[in-house]
């Protein structure tokens, strides 16, 4: 079964819970899987090329901003959340290197959080707390 | 916006020389944690350092009462008065930007987002087009006796 299949119940959730018809799902699946193919072959050979050019030119957007919220919202660190779950890696390595706000955009890839509340603003405690995080999934 | 065009960063370096630079670059800490006396954190109210119980909210009145936990009290102006220490907050389009901390010689330190802290008046701050597009104007002060 291919990632956009769905078995007979969530075929009847997605009918019952979200009011997707299984003829509106049957008519999107296929372009779906048309769309992502398209997008991961043209893209996935460019990813790390893609991910340095976006973060350079995020670090050049952000330099003299202190707000957490117009640095995460830049748009060259939104599109490297759009690159998808396949950066996480490359996010991990790069915090590694040296410590920066990547965490809004860990959080939004993974749906994880392992910074502690007390530990909020502190970036070595930030960035220590995510890439243990990254240890235990295997990530680095 | 995707990146600075040439013009931006060729602005960006040229104001950076002609201002006085009082430390080294760093992303430990930011103007607002500054402004704050503290160097080893970000503070903000959004997924950064925020003092306890103070609301989380992007908005002035956050961080009014942020500033409020360190003894800091709203008042008219950024004239220097013996005995206090003043902050200066920044908001553009009614969001909180940027704040700076009074001196003793009455010029002000900043610190430019997460790069150098630089000693300034308000009014050389105003003047540099680059920041004052980021930063906004000021439109609180605070003081705080010392």
């Amino acid at each position: 079964m291919s990632f956009y299949e769905s078995d007979n119940n969530e075929v009847n959730e997605l009918e019952t819970s979200y009011g997707v018809s299984r003829e509106y799902y049957k008519s999107v699946k296929e372009t779906i899987e048309i769309f992502d193919l398209y997008y991961s072959v043209t893209s996935r050979e460019n990813a790390f090329l893609k991910f340095n050019r976006l973060k350079q030119s995020w670090l050049n957007d952000v330099e003299f901003l202190s707000s957490i919220t117009d640095i995460c919202m830049n748009a060259s660190y939104q599109e490297i959340i759009g690159m998808g779950p396949c950066v996480v890696p490359l996010i991990l390595a790069d915090l590694k290197k040296e410590p920066d706000y990547w965490f809004w955009a860990l959080e939004m890839l993974t749906t994880e959080n392992p910074v502690q509340t007390n530990d909020l603003g502190d970036l070595k405690k930030m960035t220590d707390a995510w890439l243990r995080w990254g240890e235990s999934k295997g990530f680095c | 916006m995707h990146g600075l065009d040439g013009e931006s960063l060729k602005v960006s370096a040229k104001f950076l020389t002609n201002l006085n630079k009082t430390s080294e670059a760093s992303k430990s800490y930011n103007c607002i944690a500054w402004a704050a006396g503290d160097s080893a954190r970000f503070w903000w109210p959004i997924g950064g350092f925020w003092p306890s119980n103070v609301s989380r909210k992007l908005v002035i009145d956050s961080f009014i009462d942020a500033f409020a936990t360190l003894g800091y009290m709203e008042c008219g102006n950024g004239d220097l008065e013996s005995g206090y220490e003043k902050v200066a907050i920044y908001e553009k389009n009614c969001v909180p930007k940027h704040a700076a901390r009074q001196l003793p010689n009455a010029n002000w330190t900043s610190k430019l987002g997460r790069n150098i802290d630089i000693e300034h008046t308000l009014e050389e701050l105003d003047k540099i087009q680059y920041i004052s597009d980021r930063y906004g104007q000021v439109t609180r002060f605070m003081k705080r006796k010392i």
